[in-house]
């Protein structure tokens, strides 16, 4: 009998706190609808890394190196980045990129809004995080999930764990933060501003050389977001193509789901109490929140400015969507749009500057890897 | 406080948001030339 509730006298305090944090984001994915297909595997996996003497995670037992599987998925698939990777097949599949490639201007608000992640770099630097750390922080900016693996795997970042769900916490907090921070940094009158319907399409021929031709420009301009857009914009030509049909459904639903559920469990192993339950921690994560306030204030003071010189004014909302939360930004601005005015429909322009802000967080992460490394 | 960090990192913030714009504008003019030599004659993807 003692051999069986042996183990219990190894459980910990910090533990405990763990299996309440699981089971919070277990809670926000199920009753709250808070990206579930990532907080629940990795509220589960809080739990799960954080038994004592957990076989999940490797352990050294009596001296004795005891492998845990979620460390071989960790090895496999997130040290490596294959996970995030594979995942921006699925996105890229999922994305059509006529509203962007229809109004191109649109990639300006994509570029503006990723403003929060180099403000939060250099303030988590101030706050005494490491550059590489800083970097690390600083792209949950991104509004983006695998980017934020890649590029906090990238800088062997000991706060993967933190980042993440910070990431994706914010990321389901969008429709919350942006219309609070955007009620506050523009007037009535801009948010009731009217935006000239733009063509609605644009040649197959155009499509299919767009995700070619953003691939060579990240590759020379940015050579470590290669990687990143070389699978994003793979995807996006898969479902182009017209060739690959079968492919591209894949690539949109049973790719995505099968790494999802892959991924969400094995970040669960840099939140083991020891790495998570920490004061850098809690500054992550309002460093994180900073960082998409100030996306959001990026993208819209871009259009402020643009509408002192510009003719055809640009509605401030609408640059707000240039934070990569795709698509959940360009609904609420849409949504926001019609709350001020039933009659203003800004769904495509919103649409337009999401999917750029999609592209340009890729190559801000990419840039960041190139700056900092 | 890390006053020497938060300098250390103000040019390499400038540098990348001035990138990210940069390499925003390449896209875009890209975009323009692409739509202007493939032009939709009718041939949409839909």
């Amino acid at each position: 009998m003692e051999l069986i509730f042996d183990n219990l006298f190894n459980l910990e305090l910090q533990q405990v706190v763990m299996w309440i944090i699981g089971g919070i984001l277990i809670y926000l994915a199920i009753k709250k609808d808070m990206e579930p297909t990532l907080l629940l595997p990795i509220g589960f996996g809080a739990i799960l890394v954080n038994l004592p003497f957990s076989g999940a995670v490797t352990q050294v037992i009596d001296g004795v190196k005891e492998v845990g599987v979620l460390d071989v998925l960790f090895d496999a698939g997130i040290a490596n980045e294959l996970f995030p990777l594979l995942l921006f097949i699925g996105i890229g599949a999922m994305i059509d990129f006529t509203p962007l490639l229809t109004n191109p201007k649109m990639l300006f608000f994509g570029a503006a809004a990723q403003f929060g992640i180099f403000f939060t770099f250099s303030l988590a630097s101030l706050l005494g995080f490491d550059i590489k750390d800083a970097a690390s922080v600083a792209i949950i900016g991104a509004a983006d999930g695998p980017t934020s693996i890649f590029v906090a795997n990238y800088f062997n970042s000991k706060y993967l764990g933190a980042i993440i769900v910070a990431a994706y916490s914010y990321m389901a907090l969008v429709p919350i933060i942006q219309p609070f921070v955007i009620r506050r940094i523009t007037t009535r009158e801009e948010r009731l501003i009217r935006m000239d319907n733009v063509k609605s399409s644009v040649s197959r021929s155009v499509k299919i050389l767009f995700p070619i031709f953003i691939t060579i420009i990240a590759g020379l301009f940015a050579p470590r977001s290669v990687a990143l857009v070389g699978f994003l914009m793979f995807g996006n030509l898969i479902r182009e193509c017209g060739a690959l049909n079968i492919l591209s459904e894949t690539a949109q639903k049973e790719l995505p789901n099968l790494i999802t559920i892959l991924l969400g469990i094995t970040v669960a192993t840099k939140m083991q109490a020891e790495y998570f339950l920490t004061r850098e921690t809690l500054m992550i994560l309002g460093l994180g929140l900073i960082a998409f306030v100030f996306d959001t204030v990026g993208g819209v003071l871009l259009a402020k400015i643009i509408n002192i010189f510009a003719r055809n004014k640009v509605n401030p909302m609408v640059g707000a969507c240039g934070i990569s939360a795709f698509p959940m930004s360009a609904r609420v601005i849409h949504k926001m749009g019609l709350e001020e005015d039933p009659h203003n429909f800004l769904l495509m322009h919103a649409v337009g500057a999401n999917v750029a802000g999609q592209i340009a967080s890729v190559i801000a992460g990419g840039l960041i890897m190139n700056l900092v490394a | 406080m890390n006053i020497e960090g938060f300098l250390q990192t103000l040019p390499i913030a400038l540098r990348g948001m001035g990138g990210i714009f940069v390499v925003m504008a390449i896209v875009y003019l890209s975009i323009k030339l692409v739509n202007i030599f493939f032009a939709d004659n009718g041939n949409k993807n839909e």
